[in-house]
């Protein structure tokens, strides 16, 4: 698929999104992914099958502006981001600014955790179950264990 | 005017197969306003390709969904083709387009069947669905598998169909097809159907733009939205695929699209076998995804899905994120619902084709 992300400051998202809107683009989605910095943000534009993704760094204790104002429906991944990671979006619509309980959820916010499954390539050992051909467990490498020094015997030891 | 009286639609209703929960402000008949809450059946299914590999993650990206779970297989398995620069052969990419119209035909044949249930249209229920059981039949004799299937993989498709088959599939889809036009010729003509469905739930051609409509809902109002015109891949392009649309926007219209897309399925099936290509079906998928990240969309039968992946040079992908179709007709469907009638509101949410579990991945 012909795709290109463009890196901007978390302070353009509305002026980009507002050009973007000037050129006839589709709102497509907005993704969220928890990175060690805070959150990365891609806005997903689309325009004859092209996508155009807007992508930011938002600090954890940080927050990003609503683009309700001009792509009224991005209330539903607003609202998604906000119950799931815990990002503050400011300034979304006020009827449709769920506050928190748009996802009927048993914990609050999820995925605010960072992802625990990132191990080095040389760490993971891939079993391969005979006939299906898949990728059937992780395995970490075995870690060998610190040589402990050998007790020197002490006098009158028997 | 009335008293303003506000009323729970859902999470448990029965025009509704799975849990969304409405809150309609009514003024007499009439409702003013409608706000919606979803997540009551959230499975942090994204968050799970954290601890499965991501050739083994096929199985649960299907499981988001038992309609559509051909289609989701696909978009997964695309999704990951494109970010380890994988070639699928030809004659996989044909075998995918088969399953996935016939999934298309089974997903349609399901919401005819819901929305004449809805309707309380209960003969023509039974008989969309009788005539469901005959693609359901197909999946089992090509899968092994009548909702989850395992056809697909990173890197191509499991099964092959054998040549033989593939002939005895399009006869059994030639006797489809008249069923097919008979219900649709029932459904066009139909009194009650016209005075349910037409002129309710309406949605223009601006407001489809405005509100990001996808699939039947927005090509039912004139908007020619089909990513099978896109570069989907499969044999859409080899076979010259062009959108169906209506422009009245109501709901006959998107019950009409829906209609004649179940005969275009058809035809494309029958298209995909006359031009099967020979060769394999798969190419063997070596290391692990790169620390990059790759997006990928499939027209579903509910509209366009999107897939993301980023991997990080490991066995597990960091981030797999899927917007479905549903996801974004949610909000037309809190539109369409502003100025309806009580009694209509079952229909308008039936002809968006909801699909929660999609939502709730």
């Amino acid at each position: 698929m012909q795709q290109q992300i463009i890196q901007v400051e978390a302070s353009d998202i509305l002026k980009r999104t507002a050009r973007f809107k000037k050129d006839g683009c589709r709102l497509v989605q907005i993704l969220c992914t928890r990175i060690p910095e805070g959150y990365e943000l891609t806005y997903s534009f689309d325009k004859n099958y092209f996508l155009y993704n807007l992508r930011t760094i938002v600090p954890v204790s940080g927050s990003v502006m609503s683009v309700t104002s001009q792509y009224w429906y991005a209330f539903v991944w607003e609202n998604e981001i906000h119950d799931l990671f815990g990002i503050n979006v400011e300034f979304i619509a006020p009827e449709v600014d769920y506050g928190g309980h748009f996802f009927q959820l048993a914990r609050k916010t999820p995925w605010h955790e960072l992802a625990n499954a990132k191990q080095p390539a040389a760490a993971v050992k891939v079993n391969l179950r005979s006939g299906l051909g898949i990728d059937a467990s992780v395995k970490p490498a075995v870690v060998p264990k610190p040589v402990v020094p050998a007790v020197k015997p002490q006098e009158g030891d028997k | 005017m009335g008293k303003s009286t506000v009323i729970p639609f859902g999470p448990q209703h029965p025009v509704l197969p799975e849990p969304i929960h409405l809150d309609l402000e009514l003024q007499d008949e009439k409702v003013v306003r409608a706000s919606t809450s979803i997540g009551y059946v959230h499975r942090g299914l994204e968050k799970l390709v954290e601890k499965r590999g991501f050739q083994e993650y096929v199985y649960v990206a299907e499981r988001v969904c038992g309609i559509c779970s051909f289609g989701h297989g696909w978009g997964y398995s695309k999704a990951v083709e494109g970010l380890m620069g994988i070639e699928v052969p030809k004659r996989a990419e044909y075998l995918r387009t088969i399953w996935h119209e016939l999934s298309r035909l089974h997903s349609h044949l399901l919401w005819v069947g819901l929305g004449a249930d809805g309707m309380g249209f209960e003969s023509l229920f039974m008989h969309a669905w009788r005539l469901r059981e005959i693609i359901l039949d197909i999946f089992e004799s090509t899968t092994g598998g009548r909702v989850i299937f395992s056809a697909c993989k990173v890197g191509g498709v499991r099964r092959d169909i054998a040549d033989s088959e593939l002939k005895e599939i399009v006869a059994r889809l030639d006797k489809l097809k008249k069923e097919i036009d008979a219900m649709i010729y029932i459904i066009l003509g139909d009194e009650t159907i016209h005075a349910r469905l037409r002129r309710v739930g309406v949605v223009t051609l601006e407001d489809a733009i405005a509100l990001g409509c996808v699939g039947p809902t927005a090509r039912a109002s004139g908007l020619p939205l089909d990513y099978r015109c896109g570069d989907e891949g499969g044999a859409y392009k080899d076979l010259g695929f062009r959108p169906i649309t209506e422009t009245e926007g109501d709901c006959f219209a998107r019950c009409k699209v829906r209609l004649r897309e179940l005969l275009q399925s058809i035809d494309i099936i029958k298209g995909c076998v006359e031009n099967m290509p020979a060769g394999d079906i798969a190419v063997p998928v070596k290391g692990f995804p790169p620390a990059a990240e790759h997006f990928t969309r499939v027209e579903q039968p509910r509209g366009e899905a999107l897939y993301y992946v980023k991997g990080n040079k490991t066995k597990n992908l960091e981030r797999f994120r899927l917007r479905t179709p549903t996801n974004v007709n949610i909000p037309v469907l809190v539109k369409m619902l502003q100025g309806c009638d009580l009694a209509d509101v079952p229909n308008i949410i039936l002809t968006i084709d909801p699909c929660i579990s999609c939502c709730e991945r």
